[in-house]
């Protein structure tokens, strides 16, 4: 790691994960019952489902389980933790392929994660799940696909649905909400494509679906989600059975679409919205990381975007650059700071930034890890992001370099 | 922490897309044995004399406090923006404004004015080269004359290894004491876990409570003929 580009963070380990270092976007840290850290990792595709690794000494971190998917026509990209329960998103490449939903494990026993139960969202038309949300131990909030759900355009097959998990062993649906028009009947008119895409692949940009939904135990009313090509909502979700539009947002176009995460900051009225990068060598420049003022819900205003470095410099080193995850201040072992922003953006690694001034967000630290060895491309590509209380920061490369842990001086 | 004081600059400091240019800042310094920052204080409101003028009744003079809070605290402190007019409100619920005029010298009512002023994004300066970097940060801070009381919305989950550096370089070398409290995220939280007791009670206990951060001008007039009297 000797070439690794750096400014107040420092590598403390790296685990290849057993040269399976393909990592997706579900990161999250179990307290276990003996008190060791476990951190949980979605692979980005098959063979692997998900890895378990003790990060107790973040010097010295240890795989302590490694599973399998049932076949390689599936993802399962996403995962999320509270207590001892681990959800997990299944993801199939072709509408109508099983398994397609969620899965939920007992993970008392980190080692031997035991399935409880599996909440089923296949369809004629659905590919399963995308990304998953599960900080309250009672809801899972996804990007899920529904028997009986038909999309006016087949990328627009993942709506954001709500799973009640009170009880593990038997999930109910407890709430659906897509964007109008989306949906094969709706009245309203069906959305302008952003980047039109020809149909050879379902995956990737060009997509009025749900990826993220955040919904924080502080307002437990609100579900913030990024709807790619739709761009930021707000929801009202105080009864889920009837959600209502409270807020959107949307800058695609003229901006080339993708929007990923809507994170809220709580104490500030602030949103932090990210676009995803989804095409190397800078094919959908600029995706960028957005500040939006929400103090007033129905009229979000962005007000300033976050520094990256220049395209000219790292547009075509290869693979992706710009931006992606951020470390969501999610409830549990999670540093929550609403001044500091923490995320990963392929490419150009892993930032930090001071949001003091939401009007100037700053780059107060980073680190870019050189190209790791196997990797389909020439860069690291950091896809996801997760910060404990310690502050000490967890990131993924998506092909091949598995976890990097670092420090960061901030 | 300079020279056995607390010195800590409070209020919004920057403006839109600005460099750090100063719009609006307050500045306490506190050393051992100073008295309480309360609503009554003078120094932290300096209104012009032609609106000081103006201001006929104690309602007025509590807009005036009201108005002087919210042009502290930066639009985007929305949980201490909150906080404190729900802390207002309390007081107001609680020491509702006489009837005017006629109002005595002292009333009760004016037990609104002697509540602790909550002090916006304060920054309290560190002795230079701490590891905790030059200053400790909150979201509110209260002195009561004896121990200075910072309040931050979130769990304790929310600093960073340099954060809690300061927090704690500023609990070791304060020259009077320094208590933290984590005041909750949610809209609905009760005002007492917002806030200390000690100081949601501190108006109600205060021994005399005085008049606003400004005479009222006919306060003024009773006051220069008390002074005639040589009563005062």
């Amino acid at each position: 790691m000797a070439d690794a580009l750096s400014k107040n963070m420092k590598l403390l380990s790296n685990s290849r994960l057993n040269g399976f270092g393909g990592v997706g976007e579900g990161m999250a840290m179990q307290i276990a019952k003996d008190g060791r850290r476990i951190m949980w990792l979605a692979h980005e595709g098959p063979p692997k489902n998900f890895t378990g690794v003790d990060v107790t000494d973040p010097k010295d971190p240890r795989i302590i389980c490694q599973t399998d998917l049932p076949h390689p026509r599936m993802r399962s990209n996403s995962l999320d933790v509270t207590g001892d329960l681990m959800v997990v998103c299944y993801q199939v490449s072709v509408p109508g392929d099983k398994p397609a939903g969620i899965e939920m494990f007992d993970i008392s026993d980190p080692e031997n994660p035991k399935s409880i139960s599996f909440f089923d969202m296949s369809g004629p038309h659905s590919r399963g799940v995308h990304c998953c949300w599960f900080a309250d131990g009672e809801f899972v909030h996804c990007a899920g696909g529904a028997d009986g759900f038909e999309p006016r355009h087949p990328r627009d097959d993942q709506i954001y649905r709500i799973v009640d998990v009170r009880n593990p062993s038997k999930p109910v649906e407890a709430g659906r909400w897509w964007m109008p028009g989306t949906r094969k009947g709706d009245s309203e008119p069906a959305p302008e494509r952003v980047r039109p895409m020809p149909l050879d692949s379902l995956r990737g940009p060009d997509a009025f679906r749900l990826h993220n939904a955040n919904v924080y135990p502080e307002r437990p009313d609100r579900a913030y989600l990024g709807y790619i090509d739709g761009g930021a909502w707000i929801l009202d979700i105080s009864d889920m059975s009837d959600m209502k539009v409270v807020g959107s947002w949307n800058p695609h176009p003229p901006y080339p679409g993708f929007t990923h995460t809507v994170m809220p900051l709580l104490s500030r009225d602030l949103l932090v919205v990210t676009d995803e990068c989804v095409q190397d060598d800078a094919a959908d420049w600029p995706k960028l990381t957005w500040m939006v003022d929400a103090r007033k819900e129905d009229n979000l205003v962005p007000i300033s975007t976050f520094p990256l470095p220049s395209v000219e410099e790292y547009g075509h080193k290869g693979g992706r650059f710009g931006s992606h995850n951020i470390h969501e201040n999610r409830p549990g072992p999670s540093l929550r700071s609403e001044e500091m922003i923490f995320g990963c953006f392929f490419n150009a690694g892993v930032r930090i930034y001071d949001i003091s001034d939401p009007y100037r967000p700053e780059t107060i630290a980073y680190y870019v890890p050189p190209a790791p060895e196997g990797s389909r491309v020439s860069t690291a590509q950091m896809n996801d992001i997760y910060v404990d209380e310690r502050a000490i920061v967890y990131s993924v490369d998506r092909w091949a370099g598995g976890l990097y842990i670092l420090e960061a001086d901030v | 922490m300079i020279g056995g004081s607390v010195q800590i600059a409070f209020g919004k400091r920057r403006q839109p897309g600005g460099d750090t240019v100063a719009l609006r800042s307050g500045h306490a310094v506190i050393v051992p044995g100073a008295p309480a920052i309360c609503l009554n204080s003078p120094g932290w409101l300096t209104p012009p004399p032609e609106l000081v003028m103006a201001i006929q009744t104690r309602a007025l003079l509590r807009d005036l406090c009201r108005d002087g809070l919210a042009a502290l605290t930066s639009g985007f402190s929305a949980a201490a923006q909150r906080a404190t007019q729900r802390y207002l409100a309390d007081l107001e619920g609680r020491f509702p404004v006489p009837v005017e005029p006629p109002f005595p010298l002292f009333h009760d009512a004016d037990r609104f004015f002697a509540a602790l002023l909550p002090m916006p994004a304060p920054k309290i300066a560190l002795e230079a080269e701490t590891a905790g970097g030059s200053h400790a940060e909150a979201d509110l801070a209260f002195w009561n004359g004896r121990m200075l009381t910072l309040v931050s919305f979130g769990d304790a989950g929310q600093y960073t290894p340099r954060q809690n550096r300061a927090r704690d370089e500023l609990s070791a070398r304060a020259p009077v004491p320094v208590r933290f409290h984590s005041a909750p995220l949610r809209r609905d939280a009760p005002l007492d876990d917002i806030f200390p007791p000690d100081i949601l009670s501190w108006a109600t206990d205060a021994a005399l409570p005085v008049f606003g951060p400004v005479r009222l001008p006919a306060f003024q007039a009773d006051l220069a003929k008390l002074t005639d009297l040589g009563a005062v």
